[in-house]
């Protein structure tokens, strides 16, 4: 098996190489997790016998993100290491509601980084920038924040992403823009002084990255709102979006599902002048995977088309049959099966509750990049309103 | 590429231009406009009704039956362009199949014929007249009032609901204010709105609206107001909540939910088990298990047939039902089937890894019966829902009750399906009914909709209104 230090990154990797390390990882996890050693057995999967070429990959016994909610008491029985040498539990966002609970290690964590780094860089081009401006909060500040489990603290897992966006060249100047309001008791930037920024350094005609979460790239047209002001970037910005959901910004832009990412994106480059919406982009990513897609804006699907790297796989599965969707426009369940990342915990085949539809199996129609290329439509999870409902009161 | 879908805009009704939050709502390519009122707006509309019960309480009791008739009337007429947009919209927004929709629609405009109206009064006041006049009764006169004005917090997806609410308050002479729950915010104004159009008179006794359930300020606008009564219709949370309020503003509360059904099953022979478990898959399998009357849970005394084969053999029934009716929904919603398969893989994990119970499955999607060794908790409760039900076996019919009560389940039952071989246990029966079951039927009966019939032991009608006595002069 190649180490993932190897593979993330390699934009060569053989479909060969993929495949056999696919099949030790697979084998080491039905070595060393009981749980998913038992998931196999009753599905009558084997590694070595079952998994020889692609089309098989759909075979492998997946697990759900749901396995991994705290409240399924589930995750420590998916590591596939003793839970002492665990050094990262990290869950997905939000401190209320039901996390997800992944044990993770060094290797893990640093998996995950170079997935987004890479992704980052790609896409961003590898020039410098005169100045990354990010709205996530500073990581430094939020790991460790994260309240304790029995088996020690607890750490978001996006919040690492905050550290792989913008340019990271040693001495290169960035900024963590939210800061933490005491009384709001959340982060919050500043839009005067974000304004005030901008405003220098486009007058300066530098480059500026802008990196951060949907929902508080908000902030840029909070303060639009209020100063009407407009900045002519053109090509000197660059915006990527990562490690966060759209849901919030429908509420903040007060538009439909549909609308939300096409009105975001046009708004935004109305505002920062930036000419061409196909040179946004926004990453896609999971608690329970260590994989990472980047994707650029489309102005036909008004939306963002996300990518398959050469490192991982991705299946959209029929909601009916949850075999693989093949047509382009089919939606589906999205897995997301990687070999690397995974060596902590039983995280090699993912099933998520979100929804994707395959924009098409074999490259990119607008960019052509080869490999599957998908979009994310959302959540596939039922509303806290759809109690039972009363279908038997009828008299008559 | 954006797919295009058909909008419907839901107008509150009740309020003349409302200026609260627009909402949008999309369920595949359906997209549902909507407004969710602000706590001034649900003042407004609830003093407005407070103001109507005088002139509701004035108006002959068969002005309101004759508009329910013509109502019934138009949405029976198959070109009626509300019932045709309601049979494109429902079945994405209740996750019912076009058919049963239909079928529901069908049993509605039974309903509301006079014949059937009248019939329901006489079963739960004993008379109609009873709501108009002073009739005698050994040594009084005695009669009925309307409570005045009636909310009905609505929850869940049962589409006829909101029209049953509006149909309760005219036959009670009361003013009736909805609120929608977000999981079906369509057919009770369209329901209100077809009653408007066959009598704006009997229309003004109707609100229907909505706002998030979240929003308490909402709610404290609208008990402020002094409300007749609050009818609950929905989850734990729910209830809770409406209670609070009923409490702290002296409402009474009449609370319907939350429900579930369920099946005992008593020494089945191997002759009948294919006979009970179709009849059971009809209770199930058409609801996808959402309706409160649907049992998720079905206790099964061994005998000739073991639990196990129980479990399968009800698999195979509610898998040939599914497939091969038109009253199921040939498509699970994406959220359900993602649901379905992670609750899938907690029994695998839960229960069978650890030896105690056994996941029979369908292919892909289709239906699941858990077959577990420990009694059934709250936490199944949550999760047995949808195409998956749980059997679980019992040593003697008397273990049935101690079993739901163990994990907080006792007060939450609310009908049985019940088959027993041989005589029928009657003290059994009634102390299952003492300890809080309101209606046993037998397999395949849990939707029996005949007139009578209560699915949780509440009569609307009486407890809408008031009984008043005189002494004769």
């Amino acid at each position: 098996m190649v180490g993932w230090e190897h593979a993330i990154g390699d934009y060569h990797l053989g479909k060969d190489q993929f495949l056999s390390d696919l099949v030790e990882a697979v084998e080491f996890q039905v070595a060393h997790c009981e749980v998913y050693r038992f998931l196999c057995a009753r599905q009558g999967f084997s590694p070595s016998r079952d998994l020889r070429q692609e089309a098989d990959l759909a075979r492998i016994p997946y697990l759900t993100s749901n396995a991994f909610k705290e409240s399924r008491r589930l995750y420590e029985r998916l590591l596939t290491l003793p839970p002492d040498r665990i050094t990262h539990w990290t869950t997905s966002s939000g401190t209320s509601g039901d996390r997800s609970v992944v044990g993770r290690t060094g290797a893990e964590m640093a998996t995950y980084r170079a997935a987004y780094r890479v992704g980052f860089s790609e896409y961003a081009g590898h020039a410098a920038f005169d100045e990354t401006l990010l709205f996530f909060p500073d990581p430094g500040q939020v790991i460790g924040r994260g309240g304790q489990l029995r088996q020690g603290a607890v750490e978001p897992f996006g919040i690492f992403v905050g550290y792989e966006a913008g340019d990271l060249r040693e001495g290169a100047s960035r900024s963590y823009l939210p800061q933490w309001y005491p009384a709001r008791q959340d982060f919050v930037v500043h839009g005067p002084a974000l304004f005030d920024q901008l405003r220098r350094l486009d007058s300066a005609g530098k480059t500026v990255y802008l990196g951060g979460a949907p929902a508080i790239v908000g902030s840029i047209l909070g303060q639009h709102q209020q100063s009407r002001e407009t900045f002519s970037f053109g090509r000197r910005c660059k915006l990527q979006f990562g490690s966060g959901g759209w849901e919030a910004v429908r509420g903040l832009l007060g538009v439909s599902k549909g609308q939300t990412k096409a009105e975001l994106v046009n708004r935004l480059c109305a505002i920062l002048g930036i000419r061409d919406p196909a040179l946004v982009d926004d990453s896609y990513g999971a608690t329970e995977t260590s994989g990472a897609l980047m994707g650029h804006f489309s102005p036909r699907y008004g939306d963002f088309i996300f990518h398959q790297p050469p490192w991982l796989r991705l299946i959209v599965r029929h909601p009916q049959t949850l075999a693989p969707v093949t047509e382009a426009g089919g939606a589906g369940l999205l897995e997301v099966i990687m070999p690397y990342g995974a060596g902590s915990y039983a995280g090699v085949a993912i099933l998520l509750d979100d929804v994707a539809e395959l924009v098409s199996q074999q490259a990119c129609p607008e960019c052509g990049r080869p490999g599957m290329a998908i979009r994310i439509l959302g959540r596939a999870v039922e509303g806290s309103d759809g109690g039972r409902g009363c279908g038997a009161i009828t008299g008559g | 590429m954006e797919k295009q879908g058909a909008t419907y805009i839901l107008e509150p009704f009740g309020l003349e231009a409302s200026h609260g939050q627009e909402l949008w709502m999309e369920h595949g390519l359906l997209a549902l406009r909507l407004v969710a009122v602000s706590p001034e707006e649900i003042a407004g509309v609830a003093s407005r009704l407070k103001r109507q019960v005088e002139h509701a309480h004035a108006r002959p009791l068969a002005q309101n039956i004759e508009a329910l008739r013509q109502v019934g009337l138009l949405w029976s007429n198959h070109s009626y362009q509300p019932r045709q947009d309601a049979l494109a919209v429902l079945p994405a927004l209740t996750h019912l199949s076009p058919s049963m929709v239909e079928a529901e629609m069908g049993e509605l405009c039974r309903l509301l014929r006079p014949e059937t109206l009248y019939r329901w009064m006489e079963r739960e006041l004993g008379t109609s007249s009873v709501m108009e006049s002073w009739l005698e009764s050994d040594a009084f006169l005695i009669h009925r009032q309307p409570r005045g004005l009636i909310f009905h917090n609505l929850s869940g997806n049962a589409f006829l609901l909101p029209a049953l609410c509006i149909l309760f308050g005219l036959l009670t002479k009361n003013t009736t204010l909805l609120k929608l729950a977000t999981a079906e915010p369509y057919f009770g104004i369209r329901f209100a709105e077809s009653l408007r159009e066959v009598s704006p008179e009997v229309a003004e006794d109707i609100a229907v609206l909505y706002w998030s359930g979240q929003n308490q300020a909402c709610y404290h606008a609208l008990f402020q107001q002094g409300l007749g009564a609050a009818v609950g219709w929905g989850d734990v949370r729910s209830a809770q909540a409406i209670s609070t309020y009923a409490g702290q503003y002296r409402t009474r509360f009449i609370d319907h939910g939350a429900r579930f059904g369920l099946a005992l099953i008593d020494r089945i022979s191997q002759k009948e088990l294919p006979r009970v478990t179709e009849a059971l898959a009809r209770d199930i399998v058409p609801w996808e298990g959402y309706a409160c009357i649907s049992p998720p849970f079905l206790f099964v005394v061994e005998g000739e047939v073991s639990a196990q084969d129980f479990a399968q053999a009800l698999l195979s029934s509610m898998e040939a039902l599914r497939v091969g009716s038109d009253l199921h929904p040939s498509q699970i919603d994406i959220s359900r089937s993602s649901a379905l398969i992670a609750n899938r893989e907690y029994y695998f994990f839960q229960l069978e890894a650890e030896g105690r119970g056994k996941v029979f499955t369908s292919a892909a999607t289709g239906a699941t019966v858990i077959y577990s060794e420990r009694p059934p908790t709250l936490k199944d409760l949550e999760l047995c829902s949808g195409r998956m039900v749980m059997v679980y076996r019992v040593g003697r019919l008397e273990d049935v009750y101690p079993a739901l009560v163990q994990h907080g389940l006792g007060d939450y039952c609310q009908a049985v399906a019940f088959y027993g071989r041989g005589d029928e246990p009657k003290e059994f029966l009634d102390r299952l009914t003492l300890a809080g079951i309101s209606h046993i039927s037998r397999p395949g009966g849990l939707n029996d909709k005949e007139v009578g019939f209560s699915h949780d032991g509440i009569w609307n009608l009486q407890e809408l209104t008031r009984l008043v006595t005189r002494s004769r002069p």
